[in-house]
């Protein structure tokens, strides 16, 4: 699904969380989000979710001016918040299958899909358990299983690597997220951690102070870059240089 | 180590200071800070409801002429406030959003007690302010300087009590239903200042009637009828302060075991059995020897798994006939969503039964003291109908965890909106529910009406219908209990912006007509007009909901809002 935001301004009171931003992704790619605390990140997800409301401009998916009621839009992104929004009294089989009928993915093969999941996210053996007896990042994993069996065609993730989860979960959901690219699927998720970012997406989206400040690929920004093996720690490094 | 120390919190923010102040930049974002304020609408509203109370003990001593009654609404005042802060230090002692955090510093539980009752205390010197302001009023109407004398002493004492006894009922009796209490004394102070006009004077006539005793019977009231016993000269009156004493002196105590009991205690969760309970098949072959249970293994999630069993639902649609109805009448999408809001499934037909009970109970309660004490009858009809009317309208305005919020980078978001819920679909789940109550209802505003008639002696052509008035009221008022769920949810009133005012003065303006017309539905003697007042009202209450609808889905505010202090 495309994603193209035409001027988007959102505040909160006086502070601009988003400034005006004008951005295009096309289906099929891994963006990272990234900027100091307070940039915009989040507040960029929730208004792609419908969570937020813009103060102006427009988001539109696949040309579709997108809003809180067109439903048939909302169904197909998910958001994945960086505390995941589960219910806590029940079993992970029983919130998985919740989700998946929220999002109209229970269809035939759904469960094939689930047992193949909870087995590479080592929940198998506890997914009779409540969440409220698990980890962390068990329950983070339980979402992401949600998020992975729903398959919707845009995935937005608050800070997926610093959600508690093992190295299993996070190869895992590294792999599942490419093959999902691959299979034209858009991915945004939010980082602080730069080596990350640079090995594991396709676009970079620097946010500072509400304004997209670099939204291009790693090899594009190596280009224009003077220290070309630090390309993510230059720009933050200008960045704060700014501020300062 | 010390979780507030004011010397420290005074220096540092001194040191703060001086920082924004010595960069231009960090002094356009302080200023940018300051400004996002929330509005806080209780802090208008409390001085308000301070003065609303002295003028009402003025109004009322002055109307009856003596100071009985005036002291008997201080006391039921004190113990409405007294209901609603033992919920209050409940939450503050035991579900505190800092408590989490507490849990992980290095601090021990007297301090993380201390700093709660620290909290609980701040809100403390409010109803010191209502009692000062009630004894006020009563000072003016005696009129003598030693009444003047005894505002203050009286109201300190007053208050002493009733925080003695919040502590005593917290520390003691916390399993009284304290929540019901309060909200039937929200629901009658509601319903009193609608329908003052109407029956304005009757309360007052009850009141008077009944003050002695309740100022003797009440807690609350025993400082009341100290005052007033000293006020006829009487000093048998000084026995009260026996009981006022004993009540002071459980403070310690009270503190003392809420201190011992205040443990920390992590919320681990029994790990659920891995035995396959006999009932349940499985359809595997069990152990041959019986006292071998059959265990689920991965091999069995995998069953539950492969063989869908996962998606089944609770099969809440078989747990009475008004469950089947309901189960009957949603869509597939609205089945998917109850199992969204009622993840344990649908409860209707068992509370209904139980309101009819207790109706019946009411009902024999009322017949009783008709042969043994007339004059209470009408204490057993309020009281009665007053917990009764309380489960009616739990049970007509239940959302399960429909408005669930969670707690998500510092901000509350509901749980709706990170599923992709929609304003109508989840709303027309909630008015299906309510709608299938609704002769239910009807049934239960119709008897209470003609309990009402049989202890009144009024005609019974006259109340009935207006509870079926009632019952239509209450059904309605969904749409308006709806509008205010979503809205509890979202940031639409603490912006300051034209559209949060614009929404603040509709909501306000929507709810008032409804009441307005609701009231002189019921009340208006020319019948013709009456009934187009009360249909008028049904359609107001339609009206705010789809008004609050339009906003809703035309992306107005955001489904966020900063956590409640």
């Amino acid at each position: 699904m495309k994603i193209d935001l035409r001027g988007v301004l959102k505040s909160y009171r006086s502070v601009r969380a988003l400034d005006r931003i004008s951005l295009q992704i096309v289906p099929g790619q891994i963006v990272s989000l990234l900027g100091p605390n307070g940039a915009g990140k989040t507040t960029l997800l929730r208004c792609l979710a419908g969570i937020a409301a813009l103060d102006q401009g427009a988001i539109y998916f696949d040309d579709e001016e997108f809003n809180r009621d067109r439903m048939e839009l909302r169904r197909r992104l998910h958001i994945l918040p960086d505390f995941p929004f589960l219910f806590w009294d029940q079993s992970i089989l029983r919130n998985i299958a919740i989700i998946l009928k929220l999002f109209n993915a229970d269809g035939p093969g759904s469960e094939d899909k689930v047992l193949k999941l909870l087995g590479e996210f080592d929940l198998l053996p506890i997914a009779l358990r409540p969440v409220n007896s698990l980890s962390r990042g068990q329950a983070y994993k339980t979402a992401l299983v949600a998020l992975l069996a729903v398959d919707p065609e845009v995935w937005l993730l608050d800070e997926p690597f610093a959600s508690g989860m093992d190295p299993t979960g996070i190869e895992a959901f590294k792999r599942h997220a490419r093959a999902a690219a691959a299979r034209n699927r858009t991915i945004l998720y939010s980082t602080q951690l730069l080596d990350v970012a640079e090995r594991f997406s396709d676009r970079v989206c620097v946010i500072h102070r509400g304004e997209i400040r670099a939204f291009d690929t790693l090899t594009n920004l190596r280009e224009k870059a003077q220290d070309k093996d630090n390309v993510l720690e230059e720009l933050f490094r200008q960045l704060r240089e700014e501020k300062s | 180590m010390k979780l507030h120390s004011p010397r420290f919190e005074r220096s540092l923010r001194r040191a703060v200071k001086k920082t924004v102040r010595s960069s231009p930049e960090l002094r356009r974002e302080a200023r940018a800070g300051r400004k996002s304020r929330q509005i806080r609408s209780g802090a208008l509203f409390r001085p308000l409801l301070s003065l609303g109370l002295a003028v009402l003990v003025g109004n009322v001593t002055k109307e009856k002429g003596h100071p009985a009654t005036g002291l008997a609404v201080l006391t039921l005042w004190c113990l409405a406030w007294l209901t609603f802060r033992v919920q209050n230090l409940l939450v503050i002692l035991y579900a505190s959003n800092d408590l989490q955090a507490l849990s992980m510093l290095p601090v021990t539980m007297p301090l993380v007690f201390r700093w709660e009752m620290w909290k609980f205390w701040r809100g403390a010197p409010l109803l010191l302010i209502d009692l000062l302001g009630g004894y006020i009023a009563l000072a003016i109407f005696w009129n003598q300087p030693a009444a003047w004398l005894m505002v203050l002493p009286a109201a300190l004492l007053s208050w002493a009590v009733a925080y003695s006894l919040v502590l005593l009922c917290t520390a003691r009796f916390r399993r009284l239903p304290y929540a019901v209490i309060s909200l039937a004394f929200l629901f009658l102070g509601i319903g009193l200042i609608m329908l003052h006009s109407v029956i304005g004077n009757a309360a007052l006539q009850l009141l008077d009637q009944f003050a002695p005793a309740l100022n003797f019977v009440l807690p609350t009231g025993w400082v009341a009828s100290l005052v007033l016993s000293w006020s006829t000269h009487s000093f048998l009156g000084l026995l009260f302060l026996l009981p006022i004493a004993a009540v002071l002196n459980s403070f310690r105590s009270s503190l003392a075991l809420l201190r011992k009991d205040y443990q920390f205690r992590e919320g681990l969760q029994r790990e659920v059995s891995d035995i396959v309970p006999p009932s349940v098949q499985t359809g595997i072959a069990r152990p041959a020897n019986p006292q071998t249970p059959l265990r689920v293994g991965p091999t069995m999630v995998e069953e539950i798994i492969t063989s869908r069993q996962f998606f089944a639902a609770p099969q809440w649609e078989n747990r009475g006939r008004l469950e089947k109805w309901l189960w009957n009448w949603l869509q597939p999408r609205e089945k998917v969503l109850a199992e969204f809001a009622f993840a344990n499934g649908v409860n209707l037909t068992r509370p209904w039964l139980k309101v009819l009970r207790n109706l019946a109970v009411v009902a024999t309660a009322i017949f009783l003291t008709g042969l043994v004490a007339p004059t209470m009858q009408i204490w057993a009809l309020v009281v009665g109908l007053m917990i009764t009317g309380v489960q009616v309208l739990a049970q007509a305005t239940m959302s399960g965890t429909a408005f669930r919020r969670m707690l998500c980078s510092g901000l509350v978001i509901p749980f709706h909106a990170v599923y992709g819920i929609g304003y109508r679909e989840l709303s027309r789940l909630l008015l299906k529910v309510t709608a299938l109550q609704a002769p239910f209802i009807l049934l239960f505003t119709l008897s209470a009406s003609a309990l009402v008639a049989c202890v009144t002696r009024m005609p019974l052509a006259l109340l009935l219908p207006a509870g079926f008035k009632c019952g239509g009221l209450l059904v309605a008022a969904r749409f308006i209990t709806l509008v205010f769920a979503f809205s509890s949810t979202t940031n639409d009133s603490s912006r300051f912006s034209l559209w949060s005012i614009a929404l603040i003065i509709v909501m306000a303006g929507f709810g008032i007509i409804f009441l307005l017309l609701g009231g002189a539905g019921l009340f208006v003697p020319d019948r013709g007009a009456a009934w187009a007042l009360w249909a008028l009202a049904m359609g107001d209450a339609f009206l705010f909901f789809k008004v609050y609808g339009f906003f809703y889905r035309h992306g107005r505010f955001d489904l966020m809002s900063l956590p409640r202090r």
